[in-house]
């Protein structure tokens, strides 16, 4: 039967590229194009994007920016999905000193913004005093608030002193993108969103699309080679599902696990697991009976992380004991896997504590993986004699609790980070639950310590003894336990092809192609 | 008219001012606010301070329902939170596929309801009143969601002869905007299309028991013009009320709909912004759709005196 419409244009073939590879190394820009490869020019993507775009918050990593920022903006510096090391963008160049408190950057000449207006060091010295601004809720303010010196000693460098050393500098690069700062404040209701980026920011209608279109003075040759990308928003993960089986879309990177799953096994889609998700178990220490260590102790060996795995998550990622990476310095196998799932042996602790039959409310937020968990945790803690209920909660009222300080959670709760792929001196500042004032209102000289021994090291061997020492620390004290790093799947059209992904998972398309 | 009209303008007036406060205070008093929302998920305490500052929300809530309804009084609906566009303008823009769904979506309905409630209502042999009883029961109990999501796999997917996700404005391409249309409003009518039958059906069944039918019958006037003069025009009545009514329900019935169809319509713009705390568009929607149902009800009055010369516009009973 034919369709009564088309709405998706076919992509022309104008041109054929060839050598991709070659022309990375003979421009020196150092971007991976893959090898020898056809690629059809034309054509337009259109992303299926649950939530609006809110451009006003270009500087904090969120959904609502993930699926554009790397399309419309370029930052100092990325690192791509599998990897840890920081690639050239606009920064070719960068120089730490001994005591890793001061970096100086070589820029790029040749980068212009879409106004027409050259990038130089300026804009990068405005944007990081951004960074430091609250109101943008850049989640790595603390990073920028140590630096006591940003300044640009010429058109092409700049140079940054900081009061602390600048381990983990390049996860502040990958989360800024360099905005042109004459047009910074239409950012606020999106009237113009002006970047260095491979796609220009053409028409906004909020809550309906933004519409991107080509950058033909794109400062790597040839680049990119669709000439547009629609971001159109869906209500839900169902629309969205529709959207791209019906071939309205191409792309989607926060499709529900379940939809997600389902999709990916259609010979239609292909899929990619990227960008970490931590899944978490909290515990209040101030309330009974979380405030007996050996009943927080026991909760880890009484929850069945790989059950949660397979049952709520869809089995993509791994279950952990762990907050951080698998490649982070000090990450210890053997420590991820500290709590084993052994019922009997949390319950002979529980019986110890004289805890059992206890009330445990579990508190999470009522978004349908999270429940998920909490369910699962739930079933766990009855089995070992716990009077375990799953209370729901609002996103809005979950983030006035645990954020803005508007009342708490309760004893128990499940909660979850994304940007789990930080390097660990990020994750402990930036993550809600493990900062002063985390929900499970723990804090101790000796976490302190450790903290600052973590953001102060300046060599791998010093970042890994600080990792170690953490991690022996939390699976002791136990009052956050990790249950699994997921991954979260996107899903492309087979038709689709050349799309790369930064270190979180955010798409870049400067090379995505249509074919066919 | 004219009289009829202005002796409800007070009570109009007082009605949607007293909607005013609550559409204004009710938001507020949920957990949460749009800083907060607008902070993001890893926000600290001094981050959220700051947007709630920039955005004026320490500002005391009596003053800032006074500078509203001043701005209401202005023609100025506000800014929102979210997106910090006027909110005239994102209701403008969101405004024509709401209103293109309702309307497509109030004339099948209607369209629907009235032959199947004249075929229901007629006299019929005994399996083809069953049939019509059947599919009228089917939908009736069949919600928009689910006849949506239904149409969307069968036309959509299986079949896919129509589009089933995004919109064309019927401004800028009649032809394609119209594809667009079918399954989300047909989606969206046939319940409340149902109800409108039942109503109109029982009301001929009630009507053709009367007196001056049987009168009508011993004349000898033809049983057409009988089912059309006197039985059709007795009982259409019950159905306008009830279309009256019935549109209320498809508004709201919108929300879900444009969802599953991805159709960026008031309703989207409604959930999206209660999610996000964007109070300022919160409240335009919600008094925006207590005036709708005031004028639905205002029309149905007038429908109602134009069918029934017995019944005259704003006459109180005594």
């Amino acid at each position: 039967m034919d369709r009564l419409y088309d709405l998706q244009p076919r992509p022309t073939r104008r041109s054929l590229l060839a050598g991709a590879g070659a022309l990375a190394l003979a421009t020196g820009l150092g971007v991976n194009m893959g090898g020898a490869f056809a690629q059809q020019r034309g054509g337009k993507i259109t992303v299926a994007d649950l939530g609006d775009e809110t451009p006003r918050f270009l500087l904090s990593q969120r959904a609502t920016t993930d699926s554009w920022r790397y399309l419309v903006f370029d930052t100092l510096t990325r690192i791509e999905a599998g990897s840890t090391e920081p690639m050239p963008m606009l920064a070719t160049a960068w120089t730490f000193s001994d005591d890793l408190k001061t970096i100086e950057l070589t820029l790029r000449d040749d980068v212009k913004y879409h106004s027409g207006r050259p990038f130089t060091a300026d804009d990068v010295v405005f944007i990081l005093e951004q960074v430091k601004d609250p109101a943008n809720a850049s989640q790595v303010r603390f990073i920028a608030e140590a630096f006591t010196t940003i300044e640009a000693t010429s058109p092409t460098t700049v140079r940054i002193v900081s009061a602390a050393p600048l381990a983990n500098i390049f996860d502040l690069f990958q989360m800024t993108p360099m905005a042109d700062k004459e047009t910074w404040a239409g950012l606020a209701d999106g009237s113009q969103v002006v970047g260095t980026g491979p796609f220009i920011w053409k028409n906004w209608r909020p809550g309906a699309v933004a519409e991107l279109v080509r950058n033909e003075n794109y400062w790597q040759p040839d680049l990119p080679l669709v000439d547009a990308v629609d971001l159109a928003v869906f209500a839900d993960s169902t629309a969205a599902s529709v959207a791209l089986r019906s071939r309205r879309a191409q792309y989607c990177g926060l499709l529900s696990p379940t939809d997600a799953s389902a999709i990916a096994a259609s010979p239609d889609f292909d899929s990619f697991d990227a960008g970490g998700i931590l899944y978490w178990f909290g515990m209040n220490v101030t309330m009974a009976p979380f405030d007996n260590k050996l009943v927080r102790q026991a909760i880890g060996y009484a929850i069945d992380r790989q059950r949660i795995l397979q049952q709520a998550l869809n089995n993509v990622g791994a279950a952990t004991d762990l907050y951080w990476r698998p490649v982070e310095p000090g990450y210890d196998e053997a420590k991820a896997s500290h709590y084993t799932f052994d019922p009997d042996k949390a319950r002979a602790m529980l019986e110890e504590a004289g805890v059992v039959g206890a009330e445990v409310p579990i508190t999470t937020l009522a978004l349908p993986v999270t429940v998920a968990v909490a369910e699962i945790v739930r079933n766990n803690l009855e089995q070992v004699g716990l009077k375990a209920s799953v209370v729901r909660l609002e996103i809005a009222d979950w983030d006035s609790r645990v954020l803005a300080g508007q009342g708490d959670v309760g004893g128990a709760f499940v909660g979850i980070h994304g940007s789990a792929d930080f390097s660990a001196a990020t994750q402990i500042s930036q993550f809600y639950s493990l900062r002063m004032g985390n929900p499970s209102k723990y804090w101790s000289d000796e976490y302190d310590a450790l903290r600052q021994q973590l953001a102060s090291a300046t060599t791998s061997e010093q970042t890994a003894a600080a990792v170690g020492a953490l991690s022996d620390l939390m699976l002791d004290e136990a009052w956050i336990q990790p249950i699994a790093r997921a991954l979260s799947t996107r899903v492309t059209s087979v038709r689709l092809k050349g799309m790369k992904y930064t270190v979180t998972g955010a798409p870049v398309m400067t090379q995505a192609y249509l074919e066919g | 008219m004219l009289q009829f009209l202005l002796r409800r303008a007070p009570a109009i007036l007082i009605v949607l001012l007293g909607c005013s406060v609550i559409a204004f205070f009710i938001p507020r008093f949920a957990p949460g606010d749009p800083a907060i929302a607008l902070a993001g998920s890893d926000a600290t305490a001094a981050d959220i301070e700051a947007i709630r500052e920039q955005l004026g929300l320490n500002v005391p809530l009596p003053i800032q329902y006074v500078n509203w309804m001043g701005g209401l009084l202005r023609g100025d609906l506000g800014i929102s939170y979210s997106t910090m566009r006027p909110v005239a303008e994102l209701i403008g823009s969101r405004l024509e596929s709401t209103v293109e769904l309702a309307l497509s979506a109030t004339l099948i309905m209607v369209l629907l309801g009235i032959v199947l409630g004249v075929l229901a209502g007629s006299e019929r042999s005994g399996w083809a009143r069953a049939v019509l009883d059947s599919v009228n029961t089917v939908m009736l109990a069949t919600p928009p969601f689910l006849t949506g999501l239904l149409l969307i796999l069968l036309l959509g997917i299986v079949f896919p002869v129509l589009p089933v996700s995004g919109e064309v404005s019927l401004l800028d391409d009649p032809w394609l905007g119209f594809q667009f249309l079918i399954l989300p409003a047909t989606a969206l009518a046939l319940p409340n299309a149902a109800v409108i039958a039942r109503l109109v059906a029982t009301s001929m069944q009630t009507v053709r028991r009367e007196e001056f039918i049987d009168f009508a019958v011993a004349k000898g006037v033809p049983a057409r013009l009988i089912r059309s003069r006197h039985v059709l025009r007795n009982s259409l009545g019950t159905g306008v009320v009830a279309i009256g009514l019935r549109i209320g329900d498809l508004l709201a019935g919108t929300i879900v709909t444009e969802a599953i169809f991805a159709r960026s319509g008031l309703g989207q713009l409604a959930v999206t912004s209660v999610q996000s705390r964007d109070y300022s568009v919160i409240q335009v929607l919600i008094v925006g759709a207590i005036f709708i149902a005031i004028i639905a009800q205002l029309l149905t009055e007038i429908a109602l005196a134009a069918l029934d010369p017995r019944i005259r516009l704003g006459a109180t009973t005594r």
